[in-house]
């Protein structure tokens, strides 16, 4: 992967993320000399310098002291489980990335190579057509305009190449894919699982779908793949890539083409009109570090920067044509900001399995798909939609209650109770008013204007809320859980890090910003195929709906390059 | 373990080529260690002495290190000092004057080490009316005095399950597999 001084190409893809990659391969697989910008640093495969390193390695017990936190991360470490010694070189600083907000807004995201790709929680799972139909059904914004049989098979198509563990269940709301041998549930998560089914036969709790190569074919898990070993140390970067990033995967079978060209250090500004053509030209963008402009052509052009950076650079790719933003007549760009919401569970000790242990450090734990709203029988009058939960068993620490000295030396080493706990993530609902734009009176050090929050969970989301919180407490009850806690603190829009929604696709470019082959509508040589797409948000982890609606949006491009059209 | 020993360990448990990047896998190597710390972030040394010998009398030298012994009493420190927010060092001096004046009264320094495990458990388990606040600081370090201790790469690797790369996850074993001993890591 070397930088070029070229600066006309087939393709240009901005980002470097899970959706960026996967477009760069594709792209390059089909002959396109593509260049992926990325206004990050350079990370190549390996290039992940805490992944060795066991928890009296890394100082302050992994936490990171409080003087350097004021200084470069203070709005990150609002999510306090976020900033780590082990992955901070991952985290953007605030100082040098600043934004504002309206209304607290986690902006949670790594300027550099991979991108978020690196860090991701690698929960994969398939959306539904209640996910797709959801929004007709309800008269809640527009209809998506594809439905599950449109992405079905390339959701078959890139589960292959990711690799994803997990178990088939035959449920309608999350359809099975093409799985890996799941991680299979500990014996206190199988209690619980088969607890939880006696009781609520509706409720499933099933190992959680990851992009983790528990069975490494490398025919098809191309790239610098292997198998997982059970280190549980996926954020820091996987040496043995058993993880899908694109560092491990998309990148370097792009690479392997010939065809690929990364540009790190590349931060595209805006992207370029022609009036004439009805298309755009190519990109602007600033050099992180000499700070000069450049331009770069080509006749396709993928948006993957993000949710938040496509959807500012659009807005700030203003022309006569375009004064609001390129391909944003219907005034939607920036507006139905979504992502899940949590910040809400239980957990509980459960004083059962007193002989049973594990062994590796598995990293994932069960997932308990949604269960409301499903159907006429699971329907709710309190609110629209539903939440799933992730969450995990395991033995804590042995501190009996009182014991101290030598009798507390002779207990320390061995295995506490088993401890059950599960948070639930909700669905947003896209409302027109959750929004993010450009302030144009400020700017960052690049002359690129400020971004800036106004997004906020609603009545519906309150409502779903408490009911994730008392199913989760049911659960664990009917398990046969003590000592049971739950908690309902609601999170900032962007701290679950799906923030999607804000370039959403749609039938009618009167009220949608991409078609249904996330196409722009007014521009149809630039496609957005991150989560900025998303008509809606479901309950499910979203990365995995971004790759399968990349591949088929390259295949659809190509195609349209074919048949002459682009 | 060095790291030839580590791949070879590896290889063993995986069964031969996992990975096509397996070669990478240590090649960034180790961190060093902090240095160890000779400078003092939040108590004073007097409180510093009364951290140490409450560590010892929570976990004291057996067959294993005590928490002194393997530099607990410093990472208390450090970690109220430097890491920890404004609000929980406000709330946490408070707590811990009311422990420090609790355990002068009751002759804490000058106890033998039963005596001393028996006034803490006291104090855990059937609080004279007043000791709230000490209550809470002594829980406070009592969780910090094992959090860390279990954290130490000796106990971590000499008095616990110690298993870097553990290859194949197995969902249930019995704790007499493991001679009922937990995972360091």
């Amino acid at each position: 992967m070397s930088r070029s001084d070229s600066t006309e190409f087939d393709a240009i893809v901005i980002g470097s993320g899970i959706s960026g990659g996967y477009a760069a391969m594709e792209l390059c697989k089909k002959g396109y000399k593509t260049i992926v910008l990325e206004r990050g640093r350079m990370v190549n495969h390996g290039e992940y310098p805490t992944a060795n390193d066991d928890i009296w390695e890394l100082p302050y017990q992994n936490r990171v002291p409080r003087e350097e936190i004021e200084k470069h991360y203070k709005k990150q470490d609002r999510l306090t489980w976020w900033v780590r010694q082990d992955n901070k070189h991952w985290v953007n600083k605030d100082d040098e990335y600043p934004y504002d907000e309206d209304v607290r807004f986690d902006w949670i995201r790594g300027h550099h190579t991979g991108g978020r790709s690196l860090m991701w929680g690698r929960h994969c799972y398939r959306f539904s057509d209640l996910d797709f139909e959801a929004n007709k059904k309800e008269g809640i914004a527009i209809d998506w305009p594809i439905r599950y049989a449109d992405i079905e098979p390339w959701y078959d198509y890139v589960e292959t190449f990711v690799g994803i563990s997990g178990q088939a269940e035959g449920l309608s709301q999350v359809p099975d894919g093409k799985f890996l041998k799941p991680f299979p549930l500990n014996c206190a998560e199988q209690h619980l699982r088969e607890s939880v089914a006696k009781v609520y036969p509706d409720r499933v709790v099933t190992p959680g779908r990851v992009a983790n190569l528990t069975e490494y074919d490398p025919e098809v898990h191309k790239g610098r793949r292997g198998r997982c070993v059970s280190r549980n140390r996926c954020w820091r970067g996987c040496p043995f890539g058993a993880y899908f990033s694109s560092q491990s995967a998309t990148l370097p079978v792009a690479e392997d083409t010939g065809n690929l060209t990364i540009r790190p250090h590349s931060i595209v500004k805006e992207i370029l009109y022609d009036e004439g053509s009805g298309k755009a030209t190519g990109i602007r963008l600033i050099d992180a570090e000499t700070k000069q402009a450049m331009e770069i052509s080509a006749r396709i052009i993928f948006c993957n920067a993000s949710t938040v950076g496509s959807t500012a650079i659009l807005l700030n790719s203003r022309s006569e044509a375009f004064p609001n933003g390129l391909g944003n007549r219907s005034g939607e760009l920036g507006h139905n900001m979504m992502d899940h919401h949590y910040g809400m569970g239980a957990s509980g000790i459960l004083p059962k399995l007193e002989n049973s242990y594990y062994s590796g450090r598995k990293p994932v734990g069960f997932y308990i798909p949604r269960f409301t709203n499903i159907d006429e029988e699971s329907k709710r009058s309190d609110y629209l939609r539903g939440f799933g939960y992730q969450g995990s068993a395991q033995r804590i620490n042995n501190i009996p209650e009182g014991v101290i000295g030598r009798d507390l030396k002779d207990v320390v080493f061995q295995p506490g109770a088993w401890q059950i706990g599960m948070t639930c993530f909700g669905e947003l609902l896209p409302y027109h008013d959750n929004r993010m734009y450009l302030n144009f009176n400020k700017s960052d050090q690049y002359g690129i204007p400020i971004i800036t929050f106004d997004a906020k969970l609603r009545e519906n989301e309150e409502k779903l809320r408490e009911h994730g919180v008392q199913c989760a407490v049911e659960m664990l009850e009917a398990a046969g859980c003590v000592n049971i806690r739950s908690s309902n603190n609601a999170t900032a829009v962007g701290a679950c890090i799906h923030e999607m929604g804000t370039a959403r696709m749609g039938h009618d470019p009167n009220t949608s910003v991409l078609n249904r082959w996330n196409q722009m509508h007014e521009v149809p040589n630039v496609f957005v195929t991150d989560g900025s797409c998303m008509t809606s948000a479901g309950t499910q982890n979203p990365s995995i709906t971004y790759m399968a609606l990349t591949a088929r949006a390259v295949d659809f491009a190509h195609s349209q390059v074919v048949d002459g059209q682009l | 373990m060095n790291r030839r020993e580590m791949l070879k360990y590896t290889a063993l448990l995986t069964g031969g080529a996992v990975s096509a990047s397996f070669a990478t896998v240590f090649l960034s190597g180790c961190s060093t260690p902090a240095d160890e710390i000779s400078v003092l972030h939040f108590f004073d040394t007097d409180q510093f002495e009364l951290v140490s010998l409450l560590s010892d009398t929570i976990l004291p030298r057996t067959d294993s290190p005590s928490a002194t012994d393997v530099n607990v009493h410093h990472t208390i420190d450090t970690m109220i000092g430097l890491v920890f927010d404004v609000d929980f060092k406000t709330n946490f001096r408070n707590q811990w004057e009311e422990l420090e004046s609790y355990l002068t009264e009751q002759n804490f320094r000058q106890l033998e080490q039963m005596e001393r495990v028996d006034l803490l458990k006291k104090l855990e388990l059937n609080p004279e009316a007043g000791t709230d606040s000490a209550r809470l600081a002594y829980m406070e370090v009592k969780q910090q005095v094992i959090a860390y201790y279990l954290t130490t790469e000796v106990v971590g690797r000499e008095h616990l399950n110690y298993l870097p790369i553990p290859g194949d996850y197995e969902p249930c074993i019995t704790v007499d597999d493991v001679n009922n001993r937990a995972w360091a890591i």
